[in-house]
């Protein structure tokens, strides 16, 4: 462990609040963090420094006058490069996007303003949230904090960078097959996905919309807890949205221990494909639940071993059909302007506009809805889906929460598996399941591996008990400090 | 199509046009390449046995039982809808023109 630049959500907002601290001055602060380590770390696309620090002086001025700030008070919050806030370039980590101002504000980013947030700037993504590593990126390279050569994973990999490098207390990110959850465990830092539909999308840049959930990454359990509390609830803009749930914070304050907590272990997602030091961490992470007071037993998920095809058919079917909106007409980046039909055009548009994985997603996506195929690809997904679902409704009969790794590989070097993307899908191996099923999952550190980079737990909880994951990985991170570790920068 | 059977370079080509994407010669073989291994790959689905799932099983999405009022609402500004269109001309998309012949 080395310097603690970063402080919790929860102490910057009190202090805050308080007057201990002004909100400029935590500001100031995290923009010359920002200025001296992202260079190096390539986590930010770009800094709101303007904005930011119209809303920091503006947090001060309501201070001084006496009035209620919230609960994220002064906060710099850093929010993924595809959640739109008015008035700034969001591209979703594509050219296509690359000039694109947004009109309106995303629902969850509102949120956070309204009770008191600074946004600090967008973090850097894989394109469209379509890759594991941030590689896909039409931006700059992330790097893992952890090591240069290290990718931070993927799509989320400017958040969990920035997190992990202390730039913020908290970033937003979205999750459609991991994406909060493998960059979180990559990085050394805590990510949830919440169940799908508790967090309105309503201004997240759609990739699979059946999947898509906005989450956050922080240090620790308690942080994402705030951060839940304020962004749940109905959306008008989001008719998958649900209603509103009990707040999760009140749940984790006076808990010390996991007495009366029953934890499954699901043998396919602890096995087989997983690297033994991971494997090893994770029996570790687990022996600890068991020594602070949990119940452990074995479960089985049978299906699972379907979740990987099932999860890129649906993905990408419903990708090919989000993505088709880029057609250099109503907005976004338009290709050769020497094009003589808009056909033409719309097809130089996207051909150059799109990156290559991209490409590969919609023509998969394309293949497995079209005419011939889409029996036995897209229709036998889906049945593969619910009898995933099924299986979780099963195991929850008997367990509280499932634990298992986050990702089956700590951090890959930078251009492994580039050529391959069938063992690139396989690293979401584990992260896949709860997204098919609209689960609520977090990822929390557990340790490392021999050459030190990081390992994440994944906790996964029934539809709308997100209480639960923050709830096992805060008392887990009560017992433990692998959450308080800090890479050398 | 059984698992075995590569991708057709014409089915490529044809799924290539449905998307509104040309693949370059230099990357195009690479591409069919990547897309024959997942589609073999993932082919394997169809093999798979779904029986016993019962009616029901909880679904991952939960759909309203009953959609929100259809309230009217002011709808956005001719200016605020073209404002990140890549070209326009008196208040309208300009696009090149759409039919050929």
């Amino acid at each position: 462990m080395t310097r603690d630049h970063g402080t919790s959500v929860r102490s910057i907002a009190t202090s805050i609040q308080n007057g201990d601290r002004r909100a400029v001055d935590v500001l100031d602060e995290q923009l010359d963090r920002i200025a001296t380590v992202d260079p190096r770390l390539g986590a930010f696309c770009e800094t709101f420094t303007e904005r930011a620090r119209d809303q920091a002086a503006k947090i001060d001025r309501r201070r001084e006058a006496g009035e209620d700030l919230g609960a994220l008070a002064g906060v710099p919050i850093a929010t993924k490069d595809n959640l739109l806030v008015q008035g700034e370039i969001i591209t979703a980590g594509s050219r296509i996007l690359s000039s694109f101002e947004a009109p309106f504000t995303a629902a969850s980013v509102a949120r956070i303003e309204q009770r008191g947030a600074v946004l600090l700037g967008r973090t850097n993504m894989d394109e469209f949230g379509m890759g594991s590593t941030t590689e896909t990126s039409s931006h700059q390279q992330t790097r893992n904090p952890y090591g240069d050569d290290l990718v931070p994973g993927g799509s989320s990999g400017g958040s969990a960078a920035a997190v992990a490098a202390d730039l913020c207390p908290l970033a937003i990110g979205s999750d459609t097959g991991g994406s909060i959850r493998q960059p979180a465990a990559l990085c050394g830092v805590t990510g949830l996905k919440p169940t799908y539909g508790r967090v309105p999308r309503y201004g997240l840049i759609a990739y699979a919309s059946s999947l898509d959930c906005v989450g956050a990454i922080a240090r620790t359990a308690d942080d994402l807890a705030v951060w839940l509390d304020c962004v749940s609830g109905p959306h008008k803009g989001d008719a998958t949205s649900i209603a509103a749930l009990p707040p999760t914070r009140s749940t984790l304050a006076d808990r010390a221990d996991l007495r009366g907590v029953r934890i499954g272990v699901p043998r396919e997602l602890n096995g087989p494909g997983i690297d033994e030091q991971i494997l090893a961490r994770t029996e570790e992470a687990i022996a600890q639940l068991r020594e602070i007071g949990a119940e452990v037993h074995e479960a089985t998920l049978p299906s699972v071993t379907h979740a990987v095809p099932a999860y890129y058919l649906i993905a990408t079917s419903e990708a090919a059909s989000n993505l088709a909106r880029y057609d250099g007409v109503h907005y976004g980046w338009r290709g050769d302007p020497a094009s003589k039909t808009q056909a033409a055009m719309t097809t130089q548009t996207r051909s150059s506009g799109f990156g290559e994985e991209v490409q590969l997603r919609i023509l998969l996506g394309t293949f497995a809805t079209s005419i011939g195929f889409n029996a036995k690809f897209y229709e036998k997904a889906q049945l593969a889906r619910r009898a995933v679902q099924h299986d979780f409704d099963r195991a929850f009969a008997d367990c509280d929460v499932l634990v298992c790794p986050t990702s089956p590989t700590a951090a890959p070097r930078f251009g492994e598996s580039a050529d391959d993307p069938l063992e690139r899908y396989l690293w979401d191996a584990l992260t896949v399941p709860a997204s098919l099923a609209g689960l609520p999952a977090l990822s929390t550190p557990c340790g490392q591996t021999d050459d030190g980079r990081p390992v994440g737990l994944q906790v996964i909880a029934p539809r709308g008990h997100d209480d639960r994951t923050l709830m096992v990985a805060h008392v887990l991170q009560r017992h433990t400090d692998h959450h308080l570790r800090r890479p050398q920068l | 199509m059984t698992s075995q059977d590569p991708l057709e370079g014409c089915l490529v080509a044809h799924l290539s046009q449905l998307a509104h994407l040309t693949l370059p010669a230099k990357r195009k073989a690479a591409l069919e390449r990547k897309l024959q291994a997942l589609v073999e790959a993932f082919a394997s689905l169809d093999a798979a046995e779904f029986d016993g799932i019962p009616d029901d099983a909880s679904d991952p999405i939960c759909a309203p039982d009953e959609l929100r009022s259809d309230v009217a609402e002011p709808p956005p500004t001719a200016a605020e809808v073209l404002k990140n269109a890549p070209q326009l001309a008196a208040d309208s998309f300009v696009v090149p023109r759409v039919v050929e012949h």
